[in-house]
This record gives C-alpha cells, structure tokens and sequence, in this order.
C-alpha cells in the first residue's frame, strides 16, 4: 500500500525515460517548448511550440490516445497569435468535441475571439 | 541445544530491533480517503488554475512554473483548463494577483470558466545556490484545489525538491581536478532550469491528488497511502 505513491510518482516521471509505462496521455516535449517561448517570446519560438502542440496531437492519434485536456485550445490560442483565425476557430470546436465540460470556456473564448479578432 | 536456543534468541532479538528501528524511522502515512474526504464527495472535473502567490525571490517563477503543472494533473485524470489561455485572461482582466481573486466568489468562476474547482498555488522556494565547490537548486511549493460550487477545501499539500548540481574532481586529481570540478558545478548550477525540478517535485506532490474521473482508479483509491508530513527530498 506504501508503494502506491512511489507508483504514481514514478509514472509521472518515467514518462522521460526509456521504456516508459503506458500513460494517458502523450506530451513528448510540450513544456520544454513553452518554457522556451516564455523565456524568449519570438515568432520563432512561437512556431517551435506550435509545431510541438500539432506534434503531440499527431503521435496521440497514431497511439489510439485522446489529446491532453487543453492542447486543442492552446493550439487555437498560438494560431490566434499568428493571425491564423479560422484554423484557431476549428482547433477551438475540437477542444470542446474532445472534452465537452470545455464548453462553458469554450463558448467564452470563442466569443471573445471573434469579437476582438485575437 | 541452550547455546544455539540462546544463539537464535540472540539473533532474533537484534532482528527485530532492526526491523523496529526501521519501523519507527518510516515517515506517518495516511490514506487518501481519510487526508481528503471532501475531494472524494465532490467529486470536481474540470480545474482552473489560478496565477500562483509567488513567495520567492524569482519574479519569473510564476510564469516558469505554470509550464510544468498541466501534465502531472491531467495524468491524474482532471480536466485542466487550458493555462496559459486562462492566465492572459486574468492579466487581460487586471487580476493577475491571486490574492485578489480570492474575494471572487467561487460561483462567478464556475459561471465564467464552468471550473469545479481552483488550484491554488503557493510558491514558496526557487533559487539557485552556488558555493564553488558545489550547488544546488531548490524548488519549494503548496497546491491547495478548493471547490467553486462549496468553496470548501477539497485537497492539499506541499513540497520541496532539491536538486544536486555539484560535480566532485571523480578521476581527475590533484589541482587540475579541483578546478574542473569548480568549472563543471558552476556550469551546470547556472545552466540548471527549473524544468526538471519543478517536474519531480510535481511528480511527489501532485501524486498524493485523489485520481479524478479519467483515471481508472476514480474513486477506488481511497486506501491509497500518502505521506503526512513531506520532508524535502534532495536528487541529483
């Protein structure tokens, strides 16, 4: 029963290292993009990130595993930000299609999108 | 036939003082059925994650860490909403303070957001430590999840990690040694991100949540055993 912690903390860390347990969701390298993007905002990094977003979403797919909670979103949020509004949009709808408990934020975001042309 | 009843008392008897003083070294544990009784009935799906209260002497932290919080919680089978969209709008709304937010009644959150309930986060260490011949760098948090719908406190706990960046002379002798080593720590102290650190301590803190409903073990955890009282853990 002590173990069971040890478990879950070490499949959260394994997710790094050779022969990783199956977990939930695929991530591969979305935090070391983000975090590259917030250190130094740049139309570069922005792309480095969105790339690794639509990475995560491909390698989800050809595992048979739904995309993490909130990528879809955040792939609309990036697209946004390159002035890509329709491909935003669509890549909105999928977050919700995805998890429907989004939509209350999903409809927010939508409106607030379209409004102010993020 | 006494010497060796006598031999094997003997042995016994220092057995099982070590087997004690192993017991008694083990840190109190508790399981997450009796740390968290309210996060078990109410059961919350979707979590918004508020700005974190930034204790420590790194302005970026804030920024640095929200990178690192929706994998680990999303692996535990909650519904995230997405951080950094959620973080511009609390910037965009001038509410970029949490201690702010915390006036705000947890409805208009479920209103705005439809969050069952808030992660509130408390960072309380991320700092470097460089001392030439070694150094580390520490990251210390508290998570608490509170829910919008009772506003009661469903779940929390606290960490610290501490990650080793120093490099001993290993082979390498003499003066020469020394100095590598010197030049390797300093390296790998400044080069160390935050990244990783903040990774592991996630992977101690955030494992001690009550699997959510994407997870198998939703609502079957309750024996689950965490442990009370975190002491900091130091790798490298």
């Amino acid at each position: 029963m002590r173990l069971v912690p040890f478990f879950a903390a070490f499949l959260l860390l394994a997710a790094c290292s050779p022969g990783k347990p199956n977990l939930l969701y695929e991530y591969e390298n979305y935090a070391r993009t983000l975090y590259s993007y917030k250190k130094a905002p740049s139309d570069a990094t922005r792309e480095a990130h969105l790339a690794e977003l639509d990475r995560i979403i491909a390698v989800s797919a050809e595992k048979g595993k739904r995309v993490p909670p909130g990528i879809w979103a955040e792939r609309a949020y990036f697209l946004g930000k390159a002035g890509k509004g329709e491909e935003a949009l669509k890549s909105l709808d999928k977050e919700k299609e995805t998890y429907p408990e989004s939509a209350v934020f999903v409809d927010n975001v939508r409106n607030e999108m379209k409004g102010g042309g993020k | 036939m006494n010497k060796k009843r006598l031999a094997l008392a003997a042995l016994l008897t220092v057995f099982s003082a070590l087997l004690f003083a192993g017991c008694a070294a083990q840190p109190e544990t508790i399981s997450k059925g009796e740390a968290f009784p309210l996060l078990y009935e109410e059961k919350p799906g979707v979590i918004l994650v508020l700005p974190p209260i930034n204790e420590t002497t790194a302005a970026d932290a804030k920024d640095f860490y929200l990178v690192t919080l929706a994998r680990p919680l999303s692996l535990m089978g909650y519904y995230v909403l997405p951080i950094e969209i959620t973080n511009e709008m609390f910037k965009a709304y001038g509410v970029y303070d949490t201690e702010t937010m915390i006036k705000t009644r947890g409805s208009d959150f479920k209103k705005l957001f439809g969050a069952d309930a808030l992660l509130f986060i408390r960072l309380m260490k991320w700092d470097t430590a460089y001392y030439i011949i070694g150094g580390h760098v520490t990251v210390a948090l508290e998570l608490a999840m509170v829910s919008t719908a009772t506003g009661r406190e469903l779940w929390r706990y606290q960490g610290e990690f501490l990650l080793d960046t120093s490099e001993s002379p290993g082979q390498n002798s003499g003066v020469a040694g020394l100095i590598l080593a010197i030049v390797a720590t300093a390296v790998k102290t400044a080069a160390a991100d935050y990244v990783p650190v903040a990774d592991r301590l996630n992977a101690i803190v955030i494992s001690t949540v009550p699997m959510g409903k994407y997870q198998e073990k939703h609502q079957q955890d309750k024996d689950a055993r965490i442990i009370k009282k975190p002491a900091p853990v130091t790798g490298n």
